[in-house]
């Protein structure tokens, strides 16, 4: 009898070894599937399950948080709230119309020049994941292949651009930001027309190495060398060693990405 | 305790469950908790696959050529994948609380 439970105990552990193995085994024929076909399919595939979900998400939070906003807030705070953005507004709308005037005459100058082709079609996507989500600063949009979207193509937001496409699928796509630590771009400051490197440092910070004696200053526009205005960001700090010939440029983008919720996709 | 997490004859409930919020967290959650649940779940229970299997699915929804580590698209999943191993039969074989 003891001697049969042995055999039984040995069978089982004979079996949850296998059972083991087939598993590892499982795994790596997985990974190497993945890595021997299009490495987008399974992207695709799972992007397509992941988009329904965060629909859901995007509308709960915008939910929760307007009834929270409703409950928790008083009355004379939202009056007051309320005064200061009609204040705004009042501001922005004049603004606008001064950007659009500029932007005509811009338009028009470029005409006088022979540049007139250069208007962009813009989808408008909304971000369905956005990082801290995704480990790579990277948006899943809500918008594919069949809006037009294709590799490559620029997203912004108004005249600030944030990053490019870099996965299409029929009704999404994947997004990475410019400012991610890995990315380098050229990019000019409008003030002086110097062109040079500029490197992603995370969260929509950037950083450029330029020779001591370019001028540049805090506020200063960088952006991207193109016919259209398509600004990277402004220049935050400016740190500068007596001792070195070089100077470091620390700029950062206008919109925080964490409160955005849609973006134009910019298709040429 | 310790024979409860990490049985794997049979139906385990508190595995399954914690699969499922392994599974969510890598759609609606911060990557840091998808990380740190992929670790709770190799540390708490035998052979813990699931975990491999969630950071590809990361890798394969967020990221693309060039972005992960070592500029592999798959890289998480490999530094994921080795260190699995490594603790799952090398460390843990040798942990007092394992040999319980």
């Amino acid at each position: 009898m003891k001697n049969f439970q042995s055999v039984n105990v040995h069978r089982i552990n004979r079996a949850g070894k296998l059972r083991r193995i087939v598993g590892v085994f499982a795994l790596f024929l997985f990974v190497f599937l993945l890595f021997i076909f299009n490495r987008s399919i399974a992207g695709s595939f799972l992007r397509f399950f992941g988009v329904g979900m965060w629909e859901v998400q995007t509308e709960s939070e915008a939910v929760i948080g307007q009834t929270a906003n409703m409950v928790l807030r008083s009355k004379s705070s939202l009056i007051k709230e309320n005064t200061e953005l009609r204040e705004e507004r009042n501001l922005y709308s004049t603004l606008a119309l001064e950007n659009k005037f500029l932007k005509e005459e811009n338009q028009s100058l470029k005409e006088q020049l022979g540049r007139t082709n250069y208007s962009l079609k813009r989808v408008t996507a909304s971000i369905l994941s956005r990082p801290p989500q995704s480990p790579y600063d990277t948006l899943v949009l809500d918008a594919g292949a069949s809006e037009g979207v294709k590799d490559g193509d620029l997203i912004a937001l108004g005249s600030v651009v944030l990053g490019k496409i870099v996965a299409v699928d029929n009704h999404s796509s994947l997004a990475t930001m410019f400012s991610s630590p890995k990315q380098e771009l050229q990019a000019l400051i409008a003030s002086s027309s110097v062109q040079s490197t500029v490197y992603g440092r995370g969260g929509g910070n950037y950083f450029m190495r330029l020779p001591a004696d370019v001028d540049v200053d805090e506020g200063d526009i960088i952006s991207l060398p193109s016919m259209n205005p398509r600004i990277l960001g402004s220049v935050a700090r400016v740190e500068e060693a007596s001792a070195d010939s070089f100077k470091m440029v620390f700029f950062r983008t206008p919109i925080n990405i964490e409160q955005l919720r849609w973006v134009d996709i910019l298709i040429p | 305790m310790g024979r409860y997490f990490n049985s794997l004859n049979g139906f385990n409930v508190r595995r399954a469950l914690f699969g499922i919020a392994l599974f969510l967290s890598i759609l609606v959650a911060p990557f840091w908790v998808t990380l740190v649940l992929s670790v709770l779940g190799v540390i708490l229970f035998e052979s813990y696959f699931e975990s491999i299997i969630a950071s590809l699915i990361v890798d394969s929804i967020f990221g693309f050529s060039g972005s992960g580590l070592w500029s592999v698209q798959f890289g998480y999943s490999i530094t994921f994948f080795i260190s699995f191993f490594l603790f799952e039969y090398i460390v843990k074989p040798n942990l007092a609380y394992y040999k319980r």
